[in-house]
């Protein structure tokens, strides 16, 4: 039988990186930063990009550390059974919830900028069809699509800087703090749902190929996608800050670049490099259902395609709960939002704790495993070593 | 003497009747041998029961009287096509030579252009009752043990009546065969499968059949021709890259006309939608059925001139083409922007003619999903498209390499064509156990 490898590259998980890193934060957060507090969006930016690179670094580590056993192998180890069930199923909800935020702003932009009549209830059956799709799949084929999708976003991305930074006024971002630093302070939190993207990577622990360059890679995709979402909110920021007021959600480089570039007889194709862009919203939702239903399999007793499905029906339905996007948005806002600050860091807090505490089990194993064929050598006796084999493997299907 | 005499030649079978009757007693059948080796191929055989299927297979028998075992006389002949340029892979440049139906003709092809001990040709016979001989072709040394082994399980696990094609054995090699992607590579010329062969992959040649299966296949070998490696690699790689455009113009084009007429005017711009909306006028059919009235018409057409006989089939393009679609636009039925996009993209299918059959289904489909959910359909669909692409492998080797996952090495010969000497390595998504594929030291400048 043909054996294939069953892990993603690093320079596949740099891409994923890549595409967490900015998607959503592109689609409407920085529309809804200037309208709370106006040009000191862009402090609030800065705060949460720094925030989510922090958590990058971590989860780095962690897959550096721990680069053979799988995440939910690992959580099981170290907290027991029934811990780690608890755990995956609030990491699943974590993302469950994440995945309607991302629908809410998906409706939002496509009913804002490019159906006169986006009617959500039929809309986002393909969308959640998507997700069933790509739940039920793997690392590795999800691993390739971000990384055969990659080059396309990043031509997209490029073009739409461009296009937008060529007549762009960076002062309109001062002066920094105007309303004081306690209002853009306190929107990191109110907007968290709309960041800690980085906390699915856990998924991943376990299921990349661990090169020399992999923690350089992840980093650099990481603060590659930084930059691109800061100049982009910068530029926004800039043109918009002074009258907040009249920014629509839909009002982000879709509506920028025509003001940019101001001449409409060209055609808007902006627009086609923008849904280009798009498909890196997808694949987060991608992403985002992988993980909710891997580790939704691990907590329950149900098989990997069954769960896909309820899994996506379950977010068909939560969906509709809400008529509008906006009420989506207040309920992430006021509901889910101190939760949710506080879970982006218990994502990779718990990978480095359980990474930490893995290697040290190798280690110690390693040390009684040495130790055992010393003994073996002298006594010519064979001896039981408890556990070997079983924490050192390739366990990354 | 035992023959078969529809499938036998009776000159041969004459002079080793000729030869037998020189030598009236034979002691054995080594003697007899001796005798008839001067006029035929022939050779010993001692298992009886199999004078059956060597009679089946066109071959002559002689027993002896108390003599067990045969002689077995090569005297098979039947109505061959001759070695002509095969009409699906036609070139400008290189060699002109293509399988035929016949069998031994087809391993002769191969043979002469690999003239290596390491050339292993594992001869099998397939099909109850067709007795199909199959042989399975690879480079000892250069291809990866498991990968015979696989390919050799997998036929052996295959029972079937007959294998009158090639492509009944499909299916069996494919990881998902009611995929509309292929995954089993087909060649009709001897150069492309030696020098697959020397990539590290494996052949299928089947009797009957001019089509030699390889394996593993990947997507982006559809956008290579044999040509490719005999033009200049700047000139190749811009076929390739046009190839590329091609088959995207191909599958999206029509859904996004569609798309951008039905919901996205101001994507277009403003003088060509001027343009575009007058020669709309008065069209009774909303964008997506008028699109889909013509692929459907273009398919009709298609697939009737394909079937027709050659004299019939001139007429009927000329009939489908000028007076059906010209007099459609004229009588206002459909748009002569829409005719375009469809002419437009139909040509554009046949750049990759590999893919011609999963090209129609996909423009279809991409042309509904533009119709029904506009640019953000497209994009989803797309996505979707890529992940499945992404999760297919054949036979363990990455459909989407060398791009998804993305290996380096053997980008020299992916949408780009290196220069020849520049690629020194055999592909290392095949796995070859043997890396090196040529060393050049270049002369020195004098």
């Amino acid at each position: 039988m043909v054996t294939t490898e069953k892990r993603i590259t690093s320079a596949q998980l740099a891409c994923i990186v890549f595409i967490l890193g900015m998607s959503l934060k592109m689609l409407v957060l920085p529309v809804l930063l200037i309208k709370s507090v106006w040009r000191d969006a862009a402090v609030s930016i800065a705060l949460i990009l720094s925030i989510e690179f922090v958590c990058l670094i971590a989860l780095t580590v962690a897959f550096i550390v721990a680069p053979d056993e799988r995440f939910p192998v690992l959580v099981q180890k170290c907290f027991g059974k029934w811990v780690a069930k608890v755990l995956f199923v609030l990491f699943a909800v974590y993302f469950f919830f994440k995945l309607i935020l991302l629908s809410g702003e998906v409706r939002i932009f496509f009913s804002e900028n490019l159906f006169a009549d986006f009617n959500w209830q039929a809309y986002s059956l393909p969308l959640f069809a998507l997700c069933a799709v790509m739940g039920m799949g793997t690392a590795r084929a999800i691993g390739r699509t971000a990384q055969f999708l990659l080059p396309c976003i990043v031509v997209a991305i490029v073009v739409l800087l461009a296009l937008v930074g060529a007549g762009a006024d960076l002062s309109g971002i001062l002066p920094f703090l105007e309303h004081g630093a306690h209002n853009a302070m306190r929107d990191v939190v109110r907007f968290s749902m709309w960041y800690g993207d980085y906390s699915i990577l856990v998924v991943f622990l376990g299921s990349v190929k661990r090169t020399k360059k992999t923690a350089v890679v992840t980093v650099a995709a990481g603060f590659a996608a930084l930059l691109a979402v800061l100049f982009y909110s910068v530029i926004l920021i800039s043109a918009f800050s002074s009258v907040a007021d009249y920014v629509r959600y839909g009002q982000n480089v879709m509506g920028m670049s025509p003001v940019m570039q101001a001449n409409l007889m060209q055609g808007r194709f902006d627009l086609l490099f923008f849904c280009i862009w798009l498909f890196s919203v997808f694949v987060k939702a991608g992403v985002l259902s992988y993980a909710a239903v891997t580790f939704l399999c691990t907590a329950l007793p149900v098989r990997q395609p069954l769960c896909s499905l309820i899994f996506a029906a379950l977010l068909y339905f939560v969906t509709m709960l809400w008529g509008s996007a906006t009420g989506l948005q207040s309920f992430m806002i006021e509901t889910c939002a101190v939760a949710s600050f506080v879970f982006q860091f218990v994502a990779p807090i718990v990978a480095l704790v359980v990474a930490f505490a893995g290697r040290h089990r190798v280690k110690k194993q390693g040390v009684g495993k040495v130790r055992a064929k010393k003994d073996k050598k002298k006594d010519s006796v064979p001896q039981a070593i408890p556990n070997v084999g079983k924490e050192v493997g390739n366990d990354a299907k | 003497m035992l023959f078969h005499p529809d499938m036998t030649d009776a000159l041969i079978l004459r002079s080793v009747l000729m030869a037998c009757a020189e030598k009236c007693k034979a002691d054995g059948l080594e003697t007899l041998l001796e005798n008839i080796l001067t006029v035929a191929e022939a050779k010993t055989e001692g298992d009886d029961s199999r004078a059956a299927q060597t009679i089946l297979d066109g071959d002559a028998v002689i027993f002896l009287d108390d003599v067990s075992g045969m002689i077995v006389v090569t005297a098979r002949s039947w109505d061959k096509r001759t070695v002509t340029e095969p009409p699906t892979e036609t070139v400008v440049r290189g060699p002109r030579e293509g399988f035929v139906e016949d069998f031994k003709t087809n391993i002769t092809l191969v043979e002469k252009r690999l003239r290596t001990r390491k050339l292993a040709v594992k001869k099998c016979r397939m099909g109850r009752e067709g007795n199909t001989t199959v042989a399975v072709l690879y480079i000892d040394g250069v291809v990866r043990p498991d990968l015979v082994q696989e390919v050799q399980r997998r036929l052996k696990s295959l029972e079937i009546d007959a294998v009158t094609d090639s492509h009944y054995l499909v299916p069996c090699l494919e990881e998902r065969p009611a995929s509309i992607f292929p995954q089993v590579g087909t060649a009709e010329k001897p150069d492309v499968v030696a020098s697959k062969l020397l990539d590290g992959r494996v052949a299928v040649i089947v009797d009957g059949s001019p089509i030699v299966l390889t394996v593993p296949f990947l997507l982006i070998e559809d956008f290579h021709s044999g040509e490719d490696y005999y033009e200049r690699s700047g000139f190749a790689t811009f076929l390739r890259v046009l190839r590329l455009i091609a088959l995207s113009l191909a599958i999206f084009l029509p859904g996004l006309y569609i798309a951008l007429l039905t919901y996205h005017y101001e994507a277009v711009p403003l003088k060509l939608l001027i343009t575009v909306l007058n020669a709309l006028k008065g069209i009774p059919l909303p964008p997506i059925w008028e699109i889909l009235v013509i692929l459907m018409l273009f398919e009709i057409i298609r697939e009737a001139s394909i079937r027709m006989p050659k004299s019939v089939g001139t007429a009927m393009s000329i009939v489908g083409a000028l007076v059906l679609g010209d007099t459609a636009v004229k009588a206002g039925i459909i748009s002569s922007p829409g005719v375009m996009v469809v002419a437009l993209s139909s040509i554009a299918l046949y750049t990759v003619p590999g893919l011609v059959g999963t090209t129609s289904l996909l423009r279809m489909l991409f042309a509904v999903i533009g119709g029904l959910g506009g640019l953000y359909g497209l994009i989803l669909a797309g996505t979707a498209l890529v992940h499945y692409l992404s999760s297919v492998n054949s036979l363990g080797t990455p459909y989407l390499a060398p791009f998804a996952p993305l290996i380096r090495s053997d980008l020299g010969d992916g949408l780009v064509r290196a220069q020849l000497y520049s690629l020194t390595k055999r592909p290392q998504v095949i796995g070859s156990p043997n890396k090196r594929r040529l060393l050049w030291s270049q002369p020195k400048k004098g």
